[in-house]
């Protein structure tokens, strides 16, 4: 049985894996209410301007709610690579199904396909697709064959303290050396037990025990890092 | 714990994408959790809808079914938590395991913490770590510090999500009426359903209430799960522990092997480098072992064996040369280690390959001919002959067609034999101007101009203004000089008529040598007009 993950592959011509990291239905109805509040908002401040304007103003007040409807979702989404700045807050972009740039074509129609989404009422047809869907989609990003990902890096751990740097007995592949550095990366967060606990993991490399194995595996993770 | 068992791909992840993980989760194992969903929460639905129409409060069922909804939590919780290592439960299982699993815990979640915005991040903490007093207070406030924020919006998102699928699922009824029916089916839902409902209406209210719970609960708990997953791993570093413990799994399999290894290939390695007739000799003597001796699985054995004895030469001959009298040999200890690691089966790998062979071989078998076809060989012979010519014919035919057109192929394979294009001859137009400007310009132009050499009379009068120019400021132009370098140099020109007028000429030469676009003539007798007006200051 494969690991439980939220990615989503797309291979490149080149033979080159992509990782697509899909969001889930909670980040993407945050930044839809983000979007709405600030449509909501837009429109009642004008139409507080238009209500000096009588009947036409009423008109007015029409046209531009039309067109926050419609127009404020496209246009962000393709002059804003892919972002509206609800998605912006919450470090979302859509992008086509492959990993490019959404396009005119794509973002008009799964925003046109929000009358489906929306129905019966208040996008229940939207959630329950997201919510059965691997990637999420809601029905208008299937037809259009787009995913909304997340593109906010998911650091969050401080560089690695700096020791006098061991050079490592073994050589170690790229992927190992990374788990030692990310240790290094994350050793701020974890407890003095914890972090014993984890670099005796390693007799091997560090030949030691207790704080100074820990020590030693953080002087590795310097060496790694090209510091002397 | 054992997390090897896990079935989650752990990295760090941001609290949003710890509830897709959780999401993801829930679907994987969708049919366990809502089996078991089902067997528990059914039960109780009826059972409450059927003591509270007896009351005659039919809406007090809805609410309490809400408010136990901690009790029902447990469900997914108790799945996913066997499910992340690796050992999903059965559906019956699942729900007997709730008669007394984490009970001890709810009398708090339906009490003063039912409306606990981080419900489902702390549920694990009860149900699966046990903890309390101090110490779970200790273990919340860590767990809480940097996730609350994302755990209360997903509580929040969560329950109107739910709202959205009531409403979602009583309108979906209405989207069948035909829209002719459609403001008289609305009104009378509205009467009917709404304003006085009949207690068929109430009943089917807490039914579909129970249904977008349903729904939505589970993936609800399943973010809060991936959350405290997420959160405990970013604690622990349980995806470091992951790889960490992998690494010491290769590492002790092929500790002392590696050891040995590595000293004995980066010691004589610029030896080597030196020396390629070792590797050359190494692979002969592997031919040789495969051509003399192919008895199946002996040929590994033996090439290895030589490849050994090479080995074990050659360092020592190329290295004496490199050091010379410095050289020491290495101890008998390092040759006893280097010896054990090339016996080591990763760098030697033997395979053994079964073949099967008849028991008794009889040749006659196979060489017997079928004496009937023997009358088929001269007809063979013949038409062997006969194709074998064919084929020469048709090499000799193919190598006269490359050589007739090499010309087509040759530049096309290689580039060397490409003649290097010519540039297009160029068309000179002699412009025979003299040495010496003549004293009268304007003369000297109009006569140019008066012979159809239109563009030898710009280039003249060109010419003099460039010497004018340089006359005016004192300094010469660095030969090759654009019109564009001239014009800027004109800008620093005290006198502003001749800047203005050099401007023009330049402009109309520009425009005469680049564009063939020649000035009218009158336009010519302008500008020679200003040449020869008396200079301001000069």
């Amino acid at each position: 049985m494969t690991l439980v993950d939220t990615l989503t592959l797309v291979e490149t011509p080149e033979g080159i894996a992509l990782r697509l990291r899909a969001a889930g239905m909670l980040p993407r109805a945050a930044a839809w209410v983000i979007d709405l509040a600030i449509r909501i908002g837009v429109l009642w401040v004008c139409a507080i301007g238009f209500a000096l304007a009588g009947e036409f103003g009423m008109a007015l007040n029409l046209i531009l709610m039309f067109s926050l409807t419609w127009g404020y979702p496209v246009l962000f989404e393709v002059l804003r690579d892919g972002q509206t700045p609800g998605k912006m807050a919450l470090g979302l972009r859509v992008v086509n199904a492959n990993g490019t740039p959404v396009g005119w074509v794509a973002s008009i129609v799964r925003n046109l396909m929000r009358t489906v989404d929306m129905l019966p009422i208040l996008y229940g047809f939207g959630l329950v697709s997201g919510l059965i869907d691997r990637s999420s989609r809601r029905l208008g990003d299937i037809v259009a064959g787009t995913l909304v990902v997340h593109v906010e890096p998911a650091h969050g751990h401080s560089a690695a303290p700096v020791v006098p740097a061991v050079p490592s007995p073994l050589p170690l592949p790229a992927a190992e050396q990374g788990a030692i550095v990310a240790f290094a990366e994350r050793s701020r967060q974890l407890t003095p037990e914890r972090q014993r606990e984890l670099a005796e993991l390693l007799p091997q490399l560090t030949q030691a025990r207790g704080a100074v194995a820990v020590q030693r595996l953080l002087g590795l993770a310097n060496s790694f890092l090209g510091r002397d | 714990m054992r997390l090897e068992g896990l079935t989650v791909a752990l990295r760090p992840r941001t609290a949003w994408e710890a509830t897709d993980l959780g999401f993801a989760l829930v679907r994987r194992h969708a049919g366990r959790i809502w089996g078991a969903w089902l067997l528990v929460t059914l039960p109780v639905l009826l059972l409450l809808n059927g003591l509270c129409l007896l009351l005659g409060q039919v809406w007090l069922a809805g609410l309490l079914l809400w408010w136990l909804k901690p009790v029902f939590d447990r469900v997914p919780l108790y799945i996913l938590s066997r499910a992340v290592f690796g050992a999903a439960p059965g559906v019956a299982e699942a729900a007997r395991a709730q008669l007394r699993w984490g009970w001890r815990s709810m009398f708090a979640w339906l009490t003063w913490r039912r409306l606990h915005p981080c419900r489902s991040l702390l549920l694990p903490v009860d149900l699966l770590e046990g903890l309390s007093g101090a110490r779970r207070r200790e273990r919340v406030r860590v767990l809480q510090r940097s996730t609350s924020g994302t755990a209360a919006l997903t509580l929040l998102l969560a329950v109107n999500m739910e709202l959205m699928l009531n409403f979602s699922i009583v309108l979906l009824g209405l989207m069948f009426v035909p829209v002719e029916f459609m403001s008289d089916a609305a009104k009378a839902v509205w009467d009917n359903l709404i304003q006085e409902p009949p207690l068929w209406a109430k009943l089917l209210f807490n039914l579909i209430a129970w249904l977008a719970m349903s729904l939505m609960e589970p993936f609800y708990v399943g973010a809060g799960f991936g959350q405290y997953l997420n959160r405990r791993t970013q604690l622990e570093a349980w995806d470091v522990e992951l790889a960490f413990r992998r690494l010491a799994q290769r590492l002790s399999a092929t500790a002392a092997v590696l050891a040995l290894a590595v000293l004995a290939a980066f010691a004589p390695a610029p030896a080597w480098a030196e020396d390629p007739p070792g590797a050359e000799q190494l692979l002969e003597e592997l031919a040789k072992a495969g051509a003399q001796d192919s008895s199946k699985d002996r040929i590994g054995g033996m090439a290895a064996e030589r490849a050994e004895q090479d080995l074990a030469d050659a360092p020592p001959r190329s290295l004496r040369r490199v050091f010379g009298g410095q050289y020491q040999p290495d101890g008998e200890a390092f040759e006893a280690a280097a010896k054990k690691a090339y016996a080591d089966g990763d760098l030697n790998p033997r395979t053994t390959q079964v073949v099967w062979e008849p028991r008794e071989r009889d040749p006659a078998r196979f060489d017997a001919k079928p004496p009937a076809l023997q009358w088929l060989k001269p007809l063979g012979n013949g038409l062997a002959f006969l194709f074998e010519n064919a084929l020469w014919i048709l090499l000799a035919v193919l190598v006269v067609l490359l050589i007739r057109y090499h010309r087509y192929w040759l530049p096309w394979v290689s580039d060397r034999f490409e003649r290097e294009r010519q540039p297009d001859p160029v068309q000179v137009h002699d412009l025979d101007l003299p040495e010496q400007l003549p004293d009268d310009l304007p003369a000297a132009v109009r006569a140019l101009w008066r012979e159809g050499r239109q563009r030898a009379a710009l280039a003249l009068f060109y010419r003099a203004a460039v010497q004018r120019l340089d006359e005016a400021l004192g300094l010469p132009l660095p030969p090759g000089a654009t019109e564009a370098e001239c014009l800027r140099r004109a800008r620093r020109l005290d006198d502003g008529d001749y800047a203005k007028l050099f401007t023009r000429i330049v402009r109309a030469w520009q425009s005469a040598a680049y564009a063939r676009r020649l000035p009218e003539p009158a336009e010519l007798e302008a500008l020679l007009a200003a040449w020869s007006a008396p200079r301001g200051a000069a």
